[in-house]
């Protein structure tokens, strides 16, 4: 039988593995789909600054300026 | 983003600049998964060298409407920033980028090997870490990759960086 530690090995091996895999796979997404992505990033860091009671970021793509006056 | 890189056609049609390549962030997504970047970092040459390059291109960017913000320009809703290619290796960046369709619009993008090798002279943390990204995910010509940064008297920092990626 494997010892705890062995199977924790296994698994985080596994789960390194996986992670990279799926790294490569986002990698090799169309470029369009990939700059969709950016957006929603964006757009999630805005409302993360937002909630933070931080200005919101004002560079970040199709938010509208007017409704987030620097 | 389709309208964006219409613009910067148009720009170089206008021949207010020579050329121009996609870099920075926004380039490196191109080759690897996407991380969060804000503007589109556009590197130029410039048809006629002059101590100002980009005081044309604001004055037309601003006739047509766009307006300047910081360090960048909002184009068709993108903020971009328009750098001049200051060293050898950026002018050899933007003139040897790839051509590519985005949405059937053409537009440019700077090679892997260019992006890690401009990653490793400017050599901010940021940098290092798109740069440790480039090696795990985008597919490098690594010997292509090793003659630029011995041509550009990079090889120093880019064996130092290599070193602490496979010792991560």
């Amino acid at each position: 039988m494997k010892s705890k530690a062995a199977a924790t090995d296994v698994m985080l091996a596994g789960k390194v593995r996986a992670k990279s895999e799926f790294r490569r796979k986002q990698a090799a997404m169309p470029f369009a789909r990939k700059v969709e992505v950016v957006v929603r990033l964006q757009k999630i860091a805005a409302g993360i600054g937002k909630a933070a009671g931080k200005k919101p970021i004002r560079s970040a793509w199709r938010i509208p300026t007017r409704r987030h006056p620097a | 983003m389709k309208k964006t890189l219409a613009v910067l056609n148009d720009l170089k049609k206008q021949g207010l600049i020579a050329d121009y390549a996609i870099g920075g962030g926004m380039g490196a997504v191109f080759y690897v998964e996407p991380f969060l970047t804000y503007d589109l970092d556009v590197f130029i040459v410039a048809d006629e060298p002059g101590l100002q390059p980009l005081e044309s291109l604001y004055r037309y960017l601003k006739k047509r409407g766009f307006r300047p913000q910081q360090e960048q320009i909002i184009i068709e809703g993108i903020p971009v920033q328009f750098l001049p290619a200051f060293n050898e290796l950026l002018k050899e960046a933007v003139s040897e980028a790839r051509e590519i369709v985005y949405q059937g619009t053409a537009t440019r993008v700077m090679t892997a090997e260019h992006l890690a090798a401009v990653m490793v002279q400017t050599g901010r943390t940021k940098d290092r870490e798109r740069f440790f990204k480039m090696i795990e995910e985008a597919k490098i010509d690594q010997s292509k990759l090793t003659r630029m940064v011995e041509r550009f008297g990079l090889r120093q920092k880019f064996l130092q960086w290599k070193r602490m990626h496979d010792e991560k």
